[in-house]
């Protein structure tokens, strides 16, 4: 605890991994039942390519993948949509290209192998102030947005057709969404490495949802999860010194796993509103 | 794919053999990294030609080679390497061919007994049991090397042999005073410690005058710092009152932003020197100007005379 106060890269690390953990429960809890699961590991692998072109072009790797999963994001919407590939192909096609387009440029380059790989695995232990900033505006943008669209993001959530018979707007909320959701994802690689972010979408979301007894308790759970996850998994990692990104996803997963023992031991119903 | 595999090396050596057969009758020369193809360059002179097995920018301690590669090395007469786990990728390369079909000359293979018969630390040898292999970066070994380089290209080419013995002389005077002025720029500074955000490759360096390294990653730049090892640097540089933090370009920079930033200090730069940046192979900046380049670096940052 006293480390905490002597070191503000610490203190940087648990603000931003805690306001990233946030933003990531919570869009998870949504994108699990929207059988979105895999949309965070796609949007990270092309967060991949983004980071590569941005090093590639000598611009800032976050701002070049940040404009590439958010386009990403909104083609994959539009693939859905339009040209009716089921499930996750979409999420598939994109996540494979972003991989393959960052092999690419790293291969042209031949220079920036070693950035690339801190990108690979993440760094929470360097997130600069200005970093910290952006999580915390990541993390209310989330929040607000969540807030504001509680109920039709629940009725689009379970019932897509009678939601669009309502008049919802679906498209509106699926591209707000999956925006979200890139961003969320780019700022999460600084904090769990391309590797790993998308464990802090699915793993707490799916945490939460197996001892929620509606949604509502489904996302606070999750967040809870989530925050306790990143700020323990740093926590262990400067106690038994390992690397953070992993410490944290297998608290996640720590968490699930006696969730849903704790879950079948008890015979609790599976969420729903 | 061993089949692909083994038709393509057959590939690469007949392509090699061709370019043997058609060469202009001077020594190829291909050297793992910059400071072998800078010394190999000076002892050969115009007898012979030498390239950089890495591309610019690469890590010598993570590269891979490529196809092409293997297509360049069958074309060459003598390959030099560092050894001492410097180039992990070369065995694996060097099975593609035939036993004994490249020459080789390990730069670092006599000079941890030479570092025990001149009562140094014989062969820095690290915790795990590796030796450093950032032999280069002390100047007497380098005068070493040369002086095996010379004696391998005399047997390659023995008429050239005064010649390379005259170039050996030469470049083996320059490292001789350049070691002077590290020693004298050296010698009376405030700090003696190297707080380095890089991977630990200036023990030789350090160790030769007197300095003290103290780096963020190990010996080679692949594993990631934990909590611990910056909380630990960070407590250093408090403890001792450092401002400055070196950092080396062979791992990424954001950790010795996060490093200054936390001390309060300044990052400066030291280049280990394995490979060039594109930009600075453009300028065609050689090992001597790296090496003042470092100096000038250390003599700022320790506070020196």
């Amino acid at each position: 605890m006293n480390a905490l106060f002597a070191y503000g890269f610490l203190q940087r690390a648990f603000l931003a991994g805690i306001l990233i953990a946030v933003a990531c429960a919570v869009l998870g809890v949504f994108l699990i039942l929207r059988k979105d699961a895999m949309i965070g590991h796609g949007l990270s692998h092309i967060a991949f390519a983004g980071v590569a072109l941005g090093l590639f072009l000598n611009v800032l790797p976050l701002a070049a993948a940040l404009a590439v999963a958010v386009a990403s994001a909104l083609a994959i919407v539009k693939l859905k949509g339009r040209a009716g590939l089921h499930g996750d192909t979409a999420i598939g096609i994109f996540s494979s290209l972003g991989m393959a387009v960052g092999i690419l440029l790293a291969s042209l380059a031949r220079s920036f192998n070693v950035e690339l790989m801190s990108y690979l695995f993440g760094d929470i232990l360097a997130i600069e102030p200005l970093e910290v900033w952006l999580s915390t505006g990541l993390a209310v943008a989330v929040l607000v947005t969540v807030w504001l669209n509680y109920d039709k993001l629940l009725f689009m959530t379970f019932d897509r057709e009678s939601a669009r018979a309502a008049g919802i707007k679906i498209g509106r909320l699926d591209t707000l969404l999956m925006v979200l959701t890139a961003v969320t994802i780019v700022l999460g690689m600084k904090v769990a490495g391309i590797l790993l972010v998308a464990a802090l979408i699915v793993i707490p979301a799916a945490a939460g949802l197996q001892v929620a007894r509606n949604f509502r308790t489904a996302v606070l759970a999750s967040a809870v999860i989530a925050v306790a996850a990143v700020a323990g998994g740093l926590a262990l990692s400067i106690a038994v010194n390992i690397p953070a990104s992993a410490a944290i996803v297998i608290l996640c997963f720590v968490a699930f796993g006696a969730l849903f023992v704790l879950k079948r031991g008890r015979g609790l119903p599976p969420a729903s509103d | 794919m061993r089949v692909l595999a083994r038709s393509l090396i057959t590939l690469c050596l007949a392509a090699g053999a061709l370019g043997a057969a058609s060469g202009p009758g001077k020594i190829r020369i291909m050297a793992t990294v910059f400071p072998l193809r800078e010394f190999a360059a000076a002892v050969a002179g115009e007898r012979g030609e030498t390239t950089l097995l890495l591309p610019p920018g690469a890590g010598v301690h993570t590269w891979q080679p490529r196809p092409e590669d293997i297509v360049r090395l069958s074309a060459c007469d003598l390959l030099v390497y560092i050894g001492s786990g410097l180039e992990p990728w070369l065995p694996d390369m060097l099975k593609a061919f035939p036993p004994g079909r490249i020459r080789t000359l390990e730069a670092a293979a006599g000079l941890a007994i030479a570092g025990a018969d001149e009562d140094e630390e014989p062969g820095r040898e690290h915790a795990h049991g590796t030796l450093d292999p950032h032999v280069w970066l002390d100047f007497a070994l380098d005068q070493h090397i040369v002086d095996r380089i010379a004696a391998e290209l005399t047997r390659l080419d023995p008429a050239g042999g005064p010649e390379f013995t005259a170039n050996a002389g030469r470049l083996n005077d320059r490292l001789k005073k350049l070691d002077d002025e590290f020693r004298a720029g050296l010698a009376g500074c405030r700090g003696r410690d190297i707080v380095l955000a890089g991977h630990d490759a200036f023990g030789y360096l350090a160790h030769r005058y007197g300095l003290v390294q103290t780096a963020l990653y190990g010996l080679s730049p692949d594993a990631q710092p934990k909590p611990r090892d910056l909380m630990k640097a960070v407590d250093f540089c408090r403890r001792k009152g450092i401002k400055t933090i070196f950092f080396e370009n062979s791992v990424p920079p954001d950790l010795s932003r996060t490093l200054a930033r936390e001390i309060g200090g300044r990052i400066l730069v030291l280049q280990a020197g394995h490979n060039l940046t594109r930009d600075q192979q453009a300028k065609g900046i050689g090992f001597f100007e790296l090496m003042e380049g470092n100096l000038a670096a250390l003599k700022d940052g320790l506070g020196c005379r």
